[in-house]
């Protein structure tokens, strides 16, 4: 059984703006479902720009952590968010045609079985209006086509990422969370004016919702909780984002947040412990990411491998250093929870 | 001497040992002493040392800031980060305090970069590309040290390390410039949508409003880029060897993935280039500004070039040499201009460069030293600078405005960007302006403040000056896709139809980016009316495509053509490859409104890919109609290609087609014959047999009649195949010509009765032909190695169906093992061991002499020439060799002439297509669309496939050039081969020079038929027009010269033995311009088309000048009288109004 599809309310947002203990108390329309994390959990976070980008600064694993309680430990995450990518994965092939990206997702969740998939999609169709956001050649002119087309084959693209996924985790998953993505911010000229594009963003978490429900899988709606419904034409003065899209270490901090309330967990607040398994997480993937995506992929594994493959070999060699960080991670996050609770 | 063949060399047992990369043996010394002793300058110049290592190690890449500090990022990490490494590598500033040419300060800026190729200091802060991202990094608390980090750009692709993105450059207009390379696949989250590169190009990012745009498309390396003094863009290449690219938006160039249509560099045949900097400012010789410098970085050396305009693009002559080396770890891989005037080089040190041939932890790669050189002309005075940081407002405008030294110009650029709009634009306004240029650069100035004076740019595009008028257009392109100006398209309208093509190509490019339904009827009308060349055509048929809905509705919805006139829809509709007015444009051909035959073909051509079946019967009609040969060609090819390409048939009687069967042409002959075996017409099936009967039949004829006939399938073609292959009466060619036919329907068959017929082959016969057809097709070399199982055959022809086995890309592994079993050959084993190797070294080091083994690389059977380029003459099919000997240790050279598959250079891996029926083609994609591929296979040849025959296609891990060319050669002419290529682009004889000498030539072969009037004429008799003449390609030596006695003796009548070649020269001026003849004046006779020059009947040369009447292409013939002379002569242009060019 899944559990129900979380909302935010008022209250959420409001905490998330409370800095004043270390804990914050969440929603408690969602504290009665059941816990997203369970002990030993392997986390993949799927998705985009956003997703590949919070790597960098650790925020949200480390409120993922966190925010799971002292009750869970060993909770593994590996960050596959790829810049540009789309449901059709496209951003990921290298010299195949587009479909090919989706190969070498469906490889690394076969050979990872993560037991939750947290995926962020939807940014760039709400951006993309009347031009193509995708490649892929089944998809790519429709997606170029009106509006109500475009979003139609985003969520068969969604649906079909979803089957691949659990096809290829097998009974190893067990949760699937779908994230409405955070809102554009607008910055004022010469940036650009994000009114449209959020009204087409809002219709596109409102479709999410409804997709989400049908599958009966997780939702967390980080549209509204970053206040896209309140956004209107005037310019933002929180400055989450450098450019409207991208978001900054401050932005990452209060998504996270929000994504965590969003999941009926609390929010933590950092303080200098909590930079500490951040610094952590930011090493690990760090590490994890000359592992999972090395650069020389072409020498490596690819089609000039007869020449210099047998370099190749140095590149599992990553594996243990990023276990000896994690075990460093769990132990600042045990150390974390603990004290605080005692 | 002791004379031992290499061939045996190959039949040693098998190595335990693979060889490595052990050759560099001899690591260049690393004192600055050894690397200043060794540079070459021109008059004038000297260098010194700036920085080097520990401060500055394996630097990539550099730029100035406004306050006049260099920062250069280095990169120890490359190519490859270690396991449990740190990112470590590091952006320094330097800073020459006190003026005497050498930095006395340096800062670390930040220590923890991967791999960083780009660097732009500006906007307070500093760019850098690291690996996947653009980083934007700043110093927000004055310690001199980054402590702000901040992702500006991330989805940048590191396939492969040398490929990321790189060559960072402020535009004159204020936005950053970046490239990536071939491997790269870029997807960029932007708050505009995501935006995608695959493949090498450029783009453009103006961080205000955070927009990135891809700006072109393709080149392999696209390590260099310059903004000329009008603000148009050129780039190099790192692995392309076409020199200077003019390009501009929209353009594409090689190895753009998908790409159906590529434009040329200005410049083919030249080395791989690194970096582009104009050579500017008051402190360099007058002679060196406005020349582009760009290094040479395997070569060791700095090349110069020079640019003209022509038509809508440019023309680039090579100039002289700015800086030349022996060392050979000194790689200049970036040139700047520096505050004082002086040259700036980056020297990446290193003795190894890359790291797709050479493995990424070798330990001969260098990672600790770095050099940044300084070239000065110590009898000129250093060029005036004040930083621009320190400008006050109205100073900085004025530098921006007037300064002379470009480099001022370009850091106020910078500066600007940092300073308050307000200030700045009424101090740009305060100064008045007479001259264009001064114009254009207050119109780049507002654009760099983010906010283009639009009155000023329109100003601009009605200037008097061409290339003002361009730069208006080009600085209004960028901002018009913004929709924030109105009434744009009446200026794109108006530079459409300029007079000058370069107006026109400008003119075009903005219409690409307005949203009026008109642009594409607008842009055709710059075909018009003037010479139109290749990147206008481009550039019209871009827009043609990338605006197709706009007209193709229109057209669709009024049901007429949209355009002014048929000739213009033609384009357009051949631009997107759909049949839109088809039957207009049918109509006029019919009608012979259409007369031109090239016109003729054109249309033929579009309607093999798009048209109709109805259409096409209309072609069948028109050939039925033609009395031309040529026209009934262009409609039969069309049919052919329509049915191959796109299984489509016309309409109607398809029986009409056998009339051609009569056809005394045997390219129309063959055509129809084809077209009758696809079309199943069983009426021919008697005469295609007769054909293949008849022994006199010519072998265009039989091959069409096997086709045909194996098209037409069925009992009977098997039936007769057999029978004519058993028959005794016939003899071996035309077995082999059927069993090649037969292989394909019953491999089975076909490989028992050439087994047969190999076993008993005559001495006079090859059987490669046979080998190379079964190896052709997967199901064919499936059967020959069943059939070969148990089986005996000669060790000669074993040997040569293994050698073509081993060479072939599918390298059929069972078949190879079958072949050495049938002819008792030994594992042929091309490596040598490591002794061997060093053994090897040592003859070509001691014994191996360049000038021998420049006479072995010529030679024909060897195949060298027809397949690789030193500098601009040769062929296209592998890497041009013009540096090779500067860049790759002997080893290297060594392993790549007995092993050609183990290292395969860059853009030359081949792709396998494997049909549905088993048919292999290999070679490089030259293009493709969605109904076709066409690849250009080992001979050169264009095939053309259709993707829905495609079974499979993967890029082969197999080398197009054959295993064993060398296996002909005594062991010390393999030593003096590799000599010659050791030597090659290094310091000395076998490095191509500027010298014009013209390298292109062809000949008339051996023997050559002709008109029979040479009693009458003499040589002049070869000027006159005659079909008979085949001209052949034919190649100068590196140095530019010809052996006289490698040119056939084309026509021999009593004693006179006449050598007959041709070249061709561009004028682009008349008048008398100087030519410099060398050789034995006495055997020459030389004319321009068919007028005679004169020279001096005796001599070894002469400086003689040519009178040219009229501008453009014209023809030079040489005849010599010189058989078995050993002399050699050459021909060079001196004059700048002419200049040699390439043919073919």
């Amino acid at each position: 059984m899944k559990s129900p599809t979380f909302h935010l309310t008022f209250l959420s947002l409001f905490f998330s703006f409370v800095f004043s203990s270390a804990f914050v108390q969440a929603d408690h329309h969602v504290k009665g479902s059941a816990p997203l994390l369970h002990t030993g959990d392997r986390v993949a976070l799927v998705g985009g720009g956003l997703i590949e980008r919070a790597r960098l600064n650790g925020y949200l694993e480390s409120a993922l952590t966190l925010g799971a309680g002292p009750k869970v430990s060993g909770l593994k995450f590996r960050n596959l968010g790829w810049s540009g990518d789309t449901v059709f994965n496209d951003a990921r092939s290298y010299f195949g045609k587009p479909k090919e990206g989706r190969e070498r997702l469906k490889k690394i969740i076969a050979e990872w079985k993560p037991s939750v998939v947290l995926l962020n999609y939807g940014a760039e169709v709400a951006l993309s209006s009347g031009r193509a956001w995708t490649d892929e050649s089944t998809a790519s002119k429709r997606s170029a086509g009106g509006w109500d087309e475009s979003v139609a084959v985003f969520l068969e693209g969604y649906g079909k990422m979803l089957e691949e996924i659990r096809k290829e985790a097998g009974d190893d998953l067990r949760e699937i969370v779908i994230v409405a993505p955070p809102p554009f911010e607008n910055l004022g000229s010469p940036l650009p004016d994000h009114q449209e594009n959020n009204r087409r963003l809002a219709k596109v978490r409102d479709a999410l919702q409804i997709f989400a429900k049908k599958r009966n899988v997780h939702f967390v709606d980080l549209f509204g909780a970053m206040g896209g419904d309140k956004l209107e034409k005037e310019v933002s003065t929180k400055a989450f984002t450098h450019d409207g899209l991208h978001f900054t270490k401050h932005g990452y901090r209060e998504l996270s947040s929000q994504l965590v309330l969003g999941l009926g967990y609390e929010a933590i607040q950092s303080d200098t412990r909590t930079e500490n398994l951040r610094k952590g997480i930011i090493e690990k993937n760090r590490l994890f990411f000359h592992r999972w995506r090395p650069a020389n992929e072409t020498y490596l594994y690819l089609f000039r491998k007869h020449e210099q493959g047998n370099n190749a070999k140095e590149i599992p060699q990553f594996d243990p250093i990023i276990e000896g960080r994690e075990k460093e991670i769990e132990a600042i996050r045990s150390q974390l929870l603990n004290g605080s609770q005692g | 001497m002791k004379i031992f063949t290499f061939y045996f060399l190959l039949f040693f047992t098998p190595f335990t040992i693979t060889f490595g990369q052990r050759g560099l043996t001899k690591i260049p010394d690393t004192s600055i002493q050894a690397q200043l002793d060794s540079f070459v300058l021109p008059e004038g110049a000297k260098i010194n040392l700036f920085a080097s290592e520990p401060v500055v190690r394996n630097p990539i890449h550099m730029n100035w800031d406004s306050m006049g500090r260099l920062w250069v990022v280095g990169s120890p990490l490359y190519p490859h980060i270690k396991p449990g490494e740190e990112e470590s590598d590091q952006l320094v500033i330097l800073e020459d305090t006190n003026g005497d040419g050498v930095a006395d300060k340096h800062t670390v800026f930040a220590d923890d970069l991967h791999i960083p190729t780009g660097v732009l200091p500006g906007d307070g802060g500093v760019y850098v590309a690291n690996s996947n991202d653009v980083l934007f990094l700043k110093d927000t608390n004055g310690d001199g040290k980054a402590d702000h980090r901040e992702v500006i750009l991330s989805g940048f692709g590191t396939e492969d390390t040398h490929h990321i993105v790189h060559t960072f450059r402020w535009g004159p207009e204020g936005m950053m410039w970046l490239n990536q390379s071939i491997y790269i696949h870029t997807h960029l989250d932007t708050p505009y949508g995501i935006r995608r590169l695959l493949g090498g190009g450029m783009w453009h990012y103006r961080p205000e409003t955070r927009r990135s745009e891809v700006f072109m498309k393709g080149l392999v390396n696209p390590w260099g880029h310059a903004f000329d003094e009008w603000g148009q863009s050129f780039m190099t290449d790192g692995a392309g060897g076409q020199g200077i690219n003019f390009v501009y938006p929209r353009s594409v160039f090689v190895a753009s993935p998908g790409a159906s249509r590529k434009l040329q560099g200005l410049n083919p045949g030249q080395p791989k280039l690194c970096g582009l900097e104009v050579l500017s400012g008051s402190h360099i010789p007058e002679h060196w500004r406005g020349a582009l410098a760009s290094p040479d970085f395997r070569g060791h050396r700095i090349k110069t070039f020079r640019l003209s305009d022509k038509g809508s693009a440019f023309e680039s002559r090579e100039y002289k040499e700015l800086l030349a080396s022996k060392h050979g770890a000194f790689r200049p891989i970036d040139v700047k201009m520096g505050p004082d005037g002086a040259i700036y080089v980056a020297d990446l040190y290193n003795p190894i460069i890359q790291h797709g041939e050479v493995d990424f932890r070798d330990p001969r790669r260098d990672h600790k030293h770095g050099r940044i050189w300084r070239i000065s002309f110590p009898e000129n005075p250093p060029a005036p600078f004040t930083r621009p940081s320190e400008m006050n407002s109205l100073a900085l405008a004025e530098a921006l405005l007037f300064s002379k030294e470009n480099i001022v110009r370009e850091l106020a650029t910078a500066e600007l960007r940092t300073r308050k709009p307000d200030q700045m634009l009424s101090a740009l306004n305060s100064f008045p302006l007479k001259d264009d240029i001064h114009v254009l650069r207050r119109v780049w100035a507002t654009q760099a403040l983010n906010q283009l004076d639009i009155g000023l740019a329109k100003q601009l595009t009605q200037s008097k000056s061409h290339k003002a008028r361009a730069a208006g257009l080009r600085a209004i392109y960028y901002d018009a896709s913004n929709k924030k100006y109105k009434n744009l398209l009446p200026i794109a309208e108006e530079a459409v139809s300029d007079p000058s093509p370069h107006v026109r190509l400008w003119g075009v490019s903005l219409l690409a980016q307005l949203d009026s339904p008109k642009t594409v009827a607008i842009a055709l009308r710059a075909l018009e009316g003037v010479e139109v060349d290749d990147f206008l055509d481009f550039a019209v048929w871009s827009i043609c495509r990338e605006h197709r809905d706009r007209w193709v509705n229109e057209m669709k919805s009024k049901g007429e053509n949209p355009f002014a006139n048929l000739s213009q829809l033609l384009f357009a509709s051949s631009a997107i490859g759909e049949p839109m007015g088809a039957d207009q444009i049918l109509a006029s051909v019919e009608s012979g409104k259409i007369k031109d035959d090239r016109k003729v073909w054109e249309v033929a051509n579009w309607m093999a890919n798009e048209g109709s079946p109805n259409h096409l019967k209309k072609l069948l009609d028109l050939a039925a109609k033609s009395m031309s040969v040529s026209r009934q060609h262009a409609y039969l090819n069309a049919l052919l290609n329509a049915k191959k390409i796109r299984k489509i048939n016309p309409s109607g009687d398809l029986q009409r087609v056998i009339q051609f069967l009569e056809s005394e042409n045997d390219t129309i002959w063959s055509t129809a014959t084809q077209l009758a075996g696809l079309w199943k017409l069983e009426v021919a099936r008697p005469r295609l047999e007769q054909i293949l009967k008849n022994k006199q039949s010519k072998q265009q004829r039989k091959n069409a009649a096997i086709d045909s006939l194996i098209a037409m399938g069925g009992e009977k073609t098997r039936q007769f195949f057999d029978q004519q292959i058993v028959d005794e009466q016939n003899t071996y060619e035309q077995k082999i010509t059927l069993i090649k036919g037969q292989l394909k329907l019953q491999p089975n068959l076909a490989a028992k009765r050439a087994i047969n017929l190999l076993q008993n082959i005559p001495n006079t016969q090859d059987s490669g032909s046979v080998f190379a057809a079964f190896i052709g097709n997967r199901g064919a070399t499936q059967a020959l190695t069943n059939e070969l199982k148990g089986k005996k055959l000669s060790q000669n022809v074993a040997l040569k169906g293994m050698q073509l086995a081993e060479s072939s890309p599918t390298r059929p592994k069972a078949l190879i093992a079958v072949l050495q079993k049938a002819g008792g050959l030994k594992a042929m084993k091309m490596s040598l061991s490591k002794d061997e190797m060093i053994t090897m070294i040592e003859r070509v080091n001691k014994h191996g002499s360049a000038t021998r083994g420049e006479s072995v690389y010529r030679r024909e059977n060897l195949q060298c020439v027809a397949c690789h380029a030193i500098g601009e003459v040769g062929g296209v099919i592998g890497p041009n060799l013009v540096s090779i000997g500067a860049s790759a240790p002997v080893d290297y050279l060594i392993e790549s002439l007995l092993e050609p598959s183990k290292k395969i250079k860059e853009g030359y891996h081949t792709n396998l297509v494997t049909l549905k029926n088993g048919d292999s083609f290999a070679g490089g994609i030259l293009s493709e669309t969605d109904s076709e591929l066409v690849i250009r296979d080992l001979t050169g040849r264009h095939n053309r496939i259709a993707k829905a025959d495609i079974g499979s296609q993967i890029i082969s891990p197999v080398s197009l050039m054959p295993v064993g060319l060398t296996t002909q050669l005594r062991e010390d002419e393999f030593v003096d081969l590799v000599r010659f290529m050791y030597e090659l682009g290094k310091e000395g004889k076998y490095k191509t020079g500027t010298n014009r000498f013209a390298r292109q030539w062809e000949v008339l072969p051996a023997g050559s038929p002709n008109p029979g009037t040479i009693h009458h004429y003499g040589a002049e008799m070869f000027t006159q027009e005659f079909s008979g003449y085949k001209w052949e390609p034919f190649y100068s030596m590196v140095g530019g010269g010809i052996p006289v006695d490698e040119v056939p003796v084309a026509l021999q009548r009593r004693a006179d033995k006449y050598q007959v070649m041709r070249t061709h020269i561009e004028v682009t001026k008349p008048g008398k311009h100087k030519m410099r003849l060398q050789g034995n004046l006495s055997q020459m006779s030389l004319f321009l088309g068919s007028e005679e020059i004169d020279f001096p009947p005796n001599g070894d040369g002469t400086d003689l000048f040519v009178n040219c009447k009229k501008v453009g292409k014209q023809e030079i013939l040489l005849v010599l009288k010189g058989a078995g002379s050993k002399n050699q002569f050459s021909l060079e242009a001196l004059s700048e109004d002419m200049n040699m060019i390439k043919t073919f």
